[in-house]
């Protein structure tokens, strides 16, 4: 995770500059040219104004993380020669509902307005995440993005619909079109408009087209004949409308592709021709004699006995995710052995244990593992456990990134991960019962929480559940010095905890906290850090508004916002969310009726 | 009566899952009950595991008081948890209807050599499953016709062993207690 763009004010100098400034500052670009990690060109934008001044100018990707902290027109103004730009609002607990819809309903437009006026000339790439677009937004970009404009990519987006992707489409001379888990506007479906159809009828530069989020029906015969004249097209991803046996199509006029989305993975209702196994198995197998095929996802609709067809292609396979396919360990057990060179595997804890278990049997190379409920409530079947976590800690030593749901969980079982993983960066667990404790000895997890944090130096994002006391914060601020973001949810006894969450983590940029027994001591023993913070998200806890006034008047350049979570229900006191970040450009405008600025 | 009737279909060993039968019998919590089978099916797995969904969704306050529905608690994506409960509500409507190996019961007609069976679950209703009896027993049917015999009544034999006549409850009660059925001879009917 990078840092957020800090503006700092330069520092004051005589106003005469010699000439040999400018020399110096040719050389600075010349040589800022080469700088590519973000961390890097921050620190060196600090060193003095002239630093400042060559690096802005030659920042190539701009990434605002927080578009309500700085404004399109300040970026514009320092980063004139930004090439792309990642652009993030909504905070992540957004995502489960937490957030009220319309909370930064226009956030977006100042940023349309400013590309479509053209304060970004050079903009070649445009990454959003997390914002509200609407249909208006993409029409206003379409028409007025410059004519070297190639990528862009919707990541858990929402408010367009298929008439802004037309308007995308019919306009810009895509490179890359990525609509990625978005929860686009609902439509009736003599509403809908086929987009894949407004590509222009030449051959295209396509390189990378991705919809599988989207909900409607997809014209086939239009897909085919795009696929078909996107001759550099790499990745493919198709929504679950489309059948096995088009995807089979597809993939014949696509036969260098790295990245495929396979839809529905089954054959159409009323059947399909050239679907025996055989058959599909061939469509797989050319795929493996071009030697491009590393990454499959998909299978939104599965049919359990082509499954297997896939077993051609794993050896090649660096990522695999079977995150919406409900594969049972039978299943998986018939293609998993292949996939010795797998880097990133996604599954549904249909799996279960034993599923897990082949996996760390055949998947050495394995680096990020996501184990995702399939029945996602508290009191769902236990499907994985604590022995699926040990084998994989046992068999996937190289491990960087876990997310494990689960119904029950030991220290023991995280214990051991924290020792046979030392590449660990990332340890998400969630137990899905709220505050369950050891499932065998009874106590709270405080002790394997503790010891990911003590022996997995690298650890750079943690998510805690199950039950917690202030000991398992204690190790947490004892221990995680380079912990930067930090989710928490039913956990604790205290203030004190948070307390030393807030004074051990000295490199917290990110902290999500909901329904924990915190309150204002808690809130305000961190009031040295928070500028350092990107945010900070707590819900649910016993903060007053007194103690958010202490803060807000403290930091001046915080925005101190407090949000009423469900606006429908009148809340008389306390505070019911706080979502607090740095800003340079003030608290924003425009603010719904149930948020509160202090 | 009625509550004794209640209790006796929850207790009663049967093919089907839980709440396929009829929407009244959810019980409380249908995966401790079918859990015993480790190595099931992945559709009964799936079927079951997502079948607490909707059911706790729904009647969140009649199963589990003491865990009301969190908001946003499991931390999953509210297109994900749609996506698989959308899947479970079909699987589970599509498997009221087909059959899990169809409900044959024996259909038995006096003065007929030889038993048929029929699948109830192929018929939607009364009207139905009499003109397949009648396409079943055409010849039996038009030679007592010919003794004289013009009319039969259908009746069946239910979990009892009771004989009852075919027509009263609604049909998916029927179907759910029909064991046998048998076709009666106008004279024996009365």
């Amino acid at each position: 995770m990078s840092e957020e763009d800090e503006d700092q004010p330069p520092p004051k100098r005589p106003t005469a500059s010699p000439p040999a400034d400018q020399v110096l500052d040719n050389v600075l670009e010349t040589v800022l040219q080469f700088l590519d990690a973000p961390r890097d060109r921050s620190a060196a934008s600090l060193v003095c104004r002239s630093w400042h001044r060559a690096e802005s100018a030659t920042r190539d990707s701009v990434a605002v993380r927080n578009i309500l902290a700085a404004s399109a027109a300040r970026t514009a103004r320092r980063f004139p020669n930004a090439r792309s730009l990642l652009l993030k609002a909504r905070p992540r607990f957004a995502d489960f509902n937490l957030l009220p819809p319309g909370w930064a309903a226009s956030a977006f437009r100042p940023w349309a307005v400013a590309v479509a006026s053209g304060a970004f000339p050079a903009l070649t790439a445009l990454y959003l995440k997390r914002i509200p677009v609407t249909d208006a937004d993409l029409d206003l970009l379409a028409g007025s993005l410059p004519a070297t404009f190639l990528d862009l990519t919707l990541h858990l987006c929402d408010g367009f619909s298929s008439h802004g992707l037309a308007s995308i489409a019919s306009h810009c001379r895509l490179r890359v079109l990525d609509v990625v888990e978005c929860d686009m506007a609902e439509e009736e479906e003599q509403e809908v408009v086929d987009w894949v159809a407004k590509f222009p009828p030449e051959p295209t530069n396509l390189e990378s087209l991705s919809f599988e989020c989207y909900a409607y029906l997809v014209d086939f015969a239009a897909l085919e004949a795009l696929v078909a004249r996107s001759p550099r097209l790499s990745r493919l991803g198709v929504n679950q409308h489309v059948s096995l046996g088009q995807l089979r199509r597809l993939m014949a006029h696509a036969p260098r592709l790295t990245r495929l989305g396979t839809g529905s993975f089954r054959p159409a209702d009323g059947g399909e021709e050239g679907l025996n196994f055989g058959e599909v198995v061939t469509s797989f197998a050319s795929a493996v004699r071009a030697r491009t095929l590393v990454s499959l996802s998909g299978f939104r609709d599965h049919a359990q006995e082509y499954l297997p067809t896939i077993a051609v292609v794993c050896a090649n396979l660096k990522n695999l995710d079977l995150s919406y396919a409900p594969v049972t360990p039978n299943q998986i057990v018939m293609f998993i052995g292949q996939c010795y060179n797998l880097e990133t595997l996604l599954v549904l804890d249909s799996v279960r244990d034993e599923g897990l278990q082949t996996v760390a049997i055949s998947c050495k190379k394995l680096q990020s593992l996501r184990v995702l409920p399939l029945d996602a409530h508290e009191d769902a079947e236990e499907l994985v456990s604590e022995v699926g976590l040990s084998a994989i800690s046992r068999g996937c030593r190289g491990l960087r990134s876990i997310l494990y749901f689960c119904q029950r969980m030991t220290n023991a079982a995280v214990i051991a991960m924290s020792q046979n993983c030392p590449e660990l960066k990332v340890f998400r667990l969630c137990i899905m019962g709220r505050h369950r404790p050891d499932s065998v000895t009874g106590e709270p997890m405080d002790e394997g929480f503790g010891a990911i944090v003590r022996n997995c130096s690298k650890l750079t994002r943690l998510s805690t559940s199950g039950h917690l006391t202030d000991r398992a914060f204690e190790y947490i601020g004892k221990y995680g010095k380079s912990l930067r973001t930090l989710s928490v949810a039913f956990a604790g006894d205290s203030d004190l905890a948070l307390q030393h969450i807030l004074e051990g983590c000295s490199k917290l940029e990110k902290l999500e906290i909901r329904d924990c027994p915190f309150g204002d001591a808690g809130l305000l023993s961190g009031m040295h850090h928070f500028y350092n913070m990107r945010f900070v998200w707590m819900s649910g806890c016993n903060l007053t508004l007194q103690g958010c006034k202490d803060v807000a008047r403290s930091l001046p350049r915080m925005v101190v916002e407090l949000v009423n979570g469900q606006p429908e229900n009148k809340r008389a006191e306390g505070v019911d969310i706080l979502y607090m970040y740095r800003s340079l450009d003030g608290p924003r405008e425009d603010i719904p009726p149930f948020v509160k600025i202090l | 009566m009625e509550m004794d009737a209640e209790n006796l279909s929850a207790t009663e060993l049967r093919l089907g899952l839980p709440g396929s039968s009829s929407s009244d019998d959810l019980p409380k919590k249908p995966s401790t009950s079918t859990s015993a089978g480790a190595k099931r099916s992945l559709d009964d797995t799936k079927s079951e595991a997502s079948g607490t969904g909707p059911a706790a969704v729904d009647d969140h306050d009649a199963t589990t008081p003491a865990k009301a529905q969190v908001v946003g608690w499991p931390p999953v994506r509210a297109y994900r948890k749609n996506t698989f409960q959308a899947a479970a509500a079909k699987k589970a409507e599509q498997q009221q209807q087909q059959s899990q190996g169809g409900l044959y019961v024996k259909v038995s007609m006096d003065g007929a050599p030889y038993l048929r069976k029929v699948d109830l679950r192929m018929y939607k209703g009364y009207r139905e499953l009499r003109e397949a009896l009648d396409a079943l027993f055409t010849k039996s049917i038009s030679a007592a016709a010919e003794a004289g015999d013009r009319q039969y009544a259908v009746a069946y034999e239910d979990k009892d062993g009771d004989l009852m006549l075919v027509g009263d409850v609604p049909w998916d009660m029927f179907i759910s207690s029909c064991k046998k059925l048998r076709i009666m001879k106008g004279s024996e009917a009365r």
